[in-house]
């Protein structure tokens, strides 16, 4: 109930947002809505099934590019065109999710990390229609509420995705997938299908959320789009707050972001280093993120709670056997 | 007890007589017009990191020697000037961001672009939604001023003109082909076009047009095909890391075209970088510390003795860029970001980096390039013949001739 009514304020209160802060603080939840959204969908294939991805931004870009040239070639609408974005992100990554969830480990890292370099190069190289390195404008966006609100919902929908994945049979199977894949499919689990379903859940959003962000930016190129920065930025703040967490992520992108602010208007020289050392010293001290450490010390109540519910359940009492 | 209480007694009397003086400095700080005093601020981000920074350091220096000079003539309108600099990472989307905080958290006075076409670009975006007007110091492209924008303003030449003066130098040695080897930016992309026009006007074929993503640092593949089709000249626009490279690896694999042009080779870093085989490099270059501009010998003087090197083409869009701000501003008599954009589209003047007008798009149109030549370690202008310093050394002599 506490945790309804707290979620109803924060989603009031971000609503409000837009009406209280000057065009800057617009501007700047609207990168923190932007990683809060690659944030959670990260936690689904690389959080909650353990598959590592260094590579979403791939979905990031291939939203961005898509509905910029829905919006410039074809004059879609933009959230026609972010919604386009994101049904793109979704169509390929079916198969994509086929081919890579064969590798595991570092190897599907490894392999997610060249994949959106091989798209960062297409981009550069089809000029033709992406205009290479120059990039692509879009008419300025003189009102960023718009964007915002979109951000927002898809924002919201992603945490609430992530709550209903963290309380159901599903994310329980991909948990198991994280733990030992081979003993989940003995135990018949049917592993590649929903690591492909992970897969594509979690590019959906990126889609969607790039498309956004070029509609904020009013221009996209290869660089901006497939950023490391972006992808590594999205993994630590998943990493603080923690991996496989309904919390997690958004308490990573929060705090992070607020990090990053602070520290360009004060130390520009230096954030990067402090951010290292933040994140460093989560890792050593922390292995499994903020949120772990805030469960375990009993701040707030362990996650799945309806998984908890039926667990603690006592079995009803066996029925007699008729001899 | 009684030593320490007077001891604190005393420290107590010392902290109000403390107290007093600062009120009544305050006070007395009053009388004088504290509220005219207030500073100009002028904000800019500006790549301090990534891989632009090592080029932008050159026009963050030429600010800050402007802004030791603007305040010791009394400041801007009045008023003390000081600046408000973030650092953009060398990333466009950075560099918007940045400049929307500038604007609406900051309230700066007055604005500078970011280092380079991409951040200038998307930087502009954003000024000219909050109608403030932005000096463009580096931006060369030509398509920041072609999206009908009302505040941005060039002082940096259009990119087309950097490479104008390899043409009658390419014609004067006769040579036939070319390859065109650029950052995938969109100065070079403008560029391209430029070589495309004016290459088969001189009876030049261009055999190779190659693009490379930002931050490339191996060029062994476009040599080894330059090295196939053997292309009388090699043109390449981007920073001067690139050219760094380009030029260690063309010796490493002994290779080298009759003539090497960059816009890198421009500026100090190049000649620092890669020493003795920097020698006959040529470069576009739009300024040179020898050019008969107008209060150029004071400026390459002072620049010296801040810094311990002579400005190049980037230290110098810095400093001229600020003085076509200050001249406009002084004009306008005023910070009316409206009546400064008029002032500064109607604007005619000199600054040590050169003339400046602009058409009603706010591009640069008086400002020409020049060709320059690396000849026993300094940059020799080659190029327009009249300004000349020395004659074109073509072919450059092959690594082992030397």
């Amino acid at each position: 109930m506490i945790v309804r009514v707290v979620a109803v304020l924060a989603i009031v209160a971000a609503a409000l947002i837009p009406f209280v802060t000057a065009s800057y603080g617009l501007s700047f939840t609207v990168q923190l809505l932007t990683f809060v959204i690659l944030a959670y969908s990260w936690n689904v294939i690389s959080g909650y099934t353990g598959y590592t991805s260094f590579g979403h931004t791939s979905f990031f870009g291939i939203g961005a590019y898509t509905s910029t040239l829905l919006t410039l070639k074809a004059g879609l609408p933009w959230p026609a065109a972010a919604l386009a974005g994101g049904a793109v992100a979704l169509l390929l990554a079916l198969p994509l999710g086929v081919a890579m969830l064969r590798l595991r480990g570092s190897f599907f890292a490894i392999g997610m990390f060249g994949l959106a370099r091989v798209f960062e190069a297409v981009a550069f190289g089809w000029s033709d229609l992406t205009q290479g390195g120059t990039g692509l404008y879009l008419p300025p966006a003189y009102d960023l509420r718009p964007v915002y609100y979109a951000l927002l919902l898809v924002a919201v929908a992603m945490v609430a995705l992530t709550y209903r994945l963290d309380n159901s049979r599903f994310g329980l199977q991909l948990l198991a997938i994280r733990e030992d894949e081979d003993a989940a499919e003995a135990l018949g689990v049917k592993t590649t299908r929903l690591k492909v379903t992970a897969f594509a859940l979690s590019a959906i959003a990126p889609g969607a959320c790039g498309a956004l962000y070029a509609v904020y930016l009013s221009f996209i190129d290869p660089p901006t789009a497939f950023s490391p920065a972006t992808e590594l930025t999205t993994i630590a703040m998943v990493l603080f707050g923690g991996m496989g967490t309904v919390l997690g992520p958004l308490l990573g992108a929060v705090v992070l972001s607020v990090l990053y602010e602070v520290l360009w208007a004060q130390f520009p020289q230096i954030y990067l280093g402090a951010v290292g050392v933040v994140i460093a010293a989560v890792i050593l001290i922390m292995p499994r993120g903020v949120m772990a450490l805030v469960t375990r010390r009993g701040w707030l109540p362990a996650g799945r709670p309806t998984l908890r519910r039926i667990a603690a359940r006592t079995p009803p009492p066996a029925e007699p056997v008729e001899a | 007890m009684k030593r320490l209480r007077t001891k604190l007694g005393t420290r107590n009397t010392i902290g109000a007589a403390i107290a007093l003086l600062a009120i009544s400095g305050l006070l007395a700080s009053g009388v004088t017009p504290v509220a005219a005093q207030k500073p100009v601020v002028i904000g800019a981000a500006i790549a301090l990191t990534g891989n632009l920074a090592d080029s932008a350091a050159h026009v963050k220096r030429a600010y800050d020697l402007w802004l030791e000079e603007v305040n010791a003539r009394g400041g801007l309108l009045g008023r003390p000037v000081k600046f408000q600099i973030y650092d953009d990472r060398s990333d466009a989307g950075t560099a918007a961001r940045l400049t929307e905080r500038l604007i609406t958290s900051d309230k700066v006075d007055l604005l500078l672009s970011p280092f380079g076409t991409a951040g200038t670009s998307t930087a502009s975006a954003v000024s000219e939604k909050h109608r403030m007007v932005m000096v463009n110091i580096a931006g060369a492209s030509e398509s920041i001023h072609q999206r009908g924008f009302k505040y941005i303003f060039q002082v940096v030449t259009p990119v087309p003109y950097y490479v104008e003066g390899t043409f009658p130098l390419a014609k004067k040695a006769g040579y036939k082909s070319l390859v065109f080897v650029a950052r995938d930016y969109a100065a070079a992309r403008d560029m391209e076009k430029a070589v495309r026009r004016w290459a088969p006007e001189n009876g030049i074929e261009v055999k190779m047009v190659e693009y490379f993503p930002a931050a490339t640092t191996d060029f062994a593949s476009y040599i080894a095909r330059a090295r196939d089709i053997q292309p009388d000249i090699w043109v390449s626009v981007g920073y001067p890391p690139e050219a760094i490279e380009m030029i260690r690896q063309m010796k490493a694999t002994n290779y080298l075209p009759k003539m090497f042009v960059h816009n890198g080779v421009s500026q100090e870093d190049f000649l620092k970088a890669t020493g003795k085989d920097a020698e006959y490099a040529l470069g576009m270059s739009l300024y040179e510390p020898t050019l008969p501009t107008k209060g150029n010998p004071e400026f390459v003087k002072k620049f010296k003795a801040k810094y311990d090197y002579a400005p190049g083409y980037y230290a110098a869009l810095g400093y001229g860029g600020l003085l076509v701000l200050e001249e406009a501003v002084t004009k306008a008599g005023g910070l009316d970001q409206d009546k400064l954009a008029a002032t500064l589209r109607s604007l005619k003047t000199e600054t040590p980096f050169g003339p400046y007008a602009v058409s009603e798009t706010g591009a640069q149109t008086a400002k020409k390039g020049l060709i320059v030549q690396v000849l026993k370690g300094h940059r020799e202008i080659v190029w327009p013949f009249s300004q000349k310093t020395a004659d074109a050394v073509l072919p450059m002599p092959g690594w082992n001739a030397r």
